[in-house]
């Protein structure tokens, strides 16, 4: 299957993640972000 | 990009979907055999049926190649469930286990490829995402060692339809074995080669089990550079790959930086930094982050694919995949025997 991989593109996946992940971590420890069921 | 992701997503909620209505079923008709499936399976398996039958169509394939971020973000994010001296402990005895996996499961792969006759570049291929960590392995290696593109779809094929008969087959032998939830979680995350399905063949024993799968795998993932250094350096010492300038530059282009992340959240999770139920909504962040990843890897799996170059890779994949579980189980019972894990 001819699917793109992120990984072979100029951008860092694994910085977005981890940015992504920081930022929604402070969301939640400040109270911004409500809580999050599953 | 957004068509594919909403497949990603629409698959995972499916799959949660179904979960539920099975156990509602189950209750309501306990004579009936409704199949007892967890979300993550369903995601897997629903995906594997979309890609396999109808196809992802190009709309939709900038939005699935983002499976890889959703997986590294669950990943990071259950960094916060750790304690850090449990991912200095564990962690450094994964590295240990790991550098011994890597030698043993390496030297098997390439006998295989011998005996079997593969292309060279195909066992490589092979021995990278066997050893190491499936699809991302291979891809990092794909642009150092240069293999065909044929050989490159077979190997991603082989490793993610063999991960995908281990989410069927660990947790029976795991439960057969009376393993512990750390002991299974650590085999799972070193034996199963593909990210996420070794989170999935981890949990699906357990949801501490899961947490010690990411713990290995990721301990795992952290040596993708120094394997695909050394084909590098092999297949350019042959003359058929280019040169390696920068060895310390290629060491941190191909490291998961994402495993900084882990930590990071590991590091203020121990702190005391979030309170209990923060902790809590950020672990079921994670589980949301997963279900597409799950979806993902599904519709990644191509079976057709598998025997693009005939039964020989899979034959040697099966076989090198049968001895680096038994490896790794030994490595596992080992340590614990002997009182290295806790």
């Amino acid at each position: 299957m001819a699917t793109p991989q992120l990984s072979n593109s100029r951008v860092n996946i694994d910085l977005i993640a981890v940015a992504i992940a920081l930022t929604l971590a402070a969301l939640i420890r400040f109270n911004i972000l409500p809580p999050v069921g599953f | 990009m957004l068509p594919g992701i909403a497949l990603l997503f629409g698959i995972g909620l499916l799959g949660k979907l179904l979960e539920h209505t099975f156990t509602h079923l189950r209750a309501q008709y306990p004579a009936v055999p409704f199949p007892h499936l967890e979300y993550v399976l369903w995601a897997i398996l629903l995906g594997l049926a979309v890609g396999n039958t109808i196809g992802v169509a190009s709309v939709f394939r900038e939005g699935v190649a983002t499976y890889e971020l959703w997986l590294k973000l669950g990943i990071v994010l259950v960094g916060a469930r750790f304690l850090l001296q449990d991912v200095l402990h564990i962690g450094g005895l994964s590295l240990a286990l790991v550098a011994v996996e890597l030698i043993l499961s390496l030297s098997v792969m390439h006998l295989l490829g011998r005996i079997f006759r593969l292309p060279p570049k195909l066992t490589s291929l092979l021995a990278i995402g066997s050893s190491i960590c499936g699809v991302t392995a291979i891809m990092a290696a794909r642009g150092a060692i240069e293999p065909e593109e044929e050989d490159t779809s077979t190997a991603i094929a082989a490793i993610l339809t063999l991960g995908a008969i281990a989410l069927f087959t660990f947790p029976a032998i795991g439960h057969a074995l009376h393993m512990s939830q750390q002991g299974y979680g650590m085999w799972a995350g070193l034996a199963v080669d593909n990210t996420a399905e070794s989170l999935v063949t981890g949990s699906l024993y357990g949801e501490e089990a899961g947490r010690w799968t990411v713990l290995a795998k990721t301990a795992r993932s952290g040596f993708i550079g120094f394997v695909v250094l050394a084909y590098a350096v092999y297949w350019s010492s042959r003359g058929l790959a280019p040169d390696v300038e920068h060895k310390g530059v290629f060491l941190w282009r191909k490291f998961p930086k994402f495993i900084l992340g882990f930590i990071a959240l590991s590091i203020l999770a121990t702190s005391g930094f979030f309170t209990h139920g923060q902790l809590t909504s950020l672990a079921n962040l994670s589980k949301w982050a997963f279900l597409p990843a799950f979806a993902g890897v599904g519709l990644r799996t191509n079976l057709r694919d598998l025997t693009g170059q005939g039964w020989r890779p899979l034959i040697v994949g099966i076989l090198g995949e049968i001895a680096i579980a038994l490896i790794t189980l030994g490595l596992v019972y080992w340590s614990y025997s002997h009182g290295v894990a806790r």
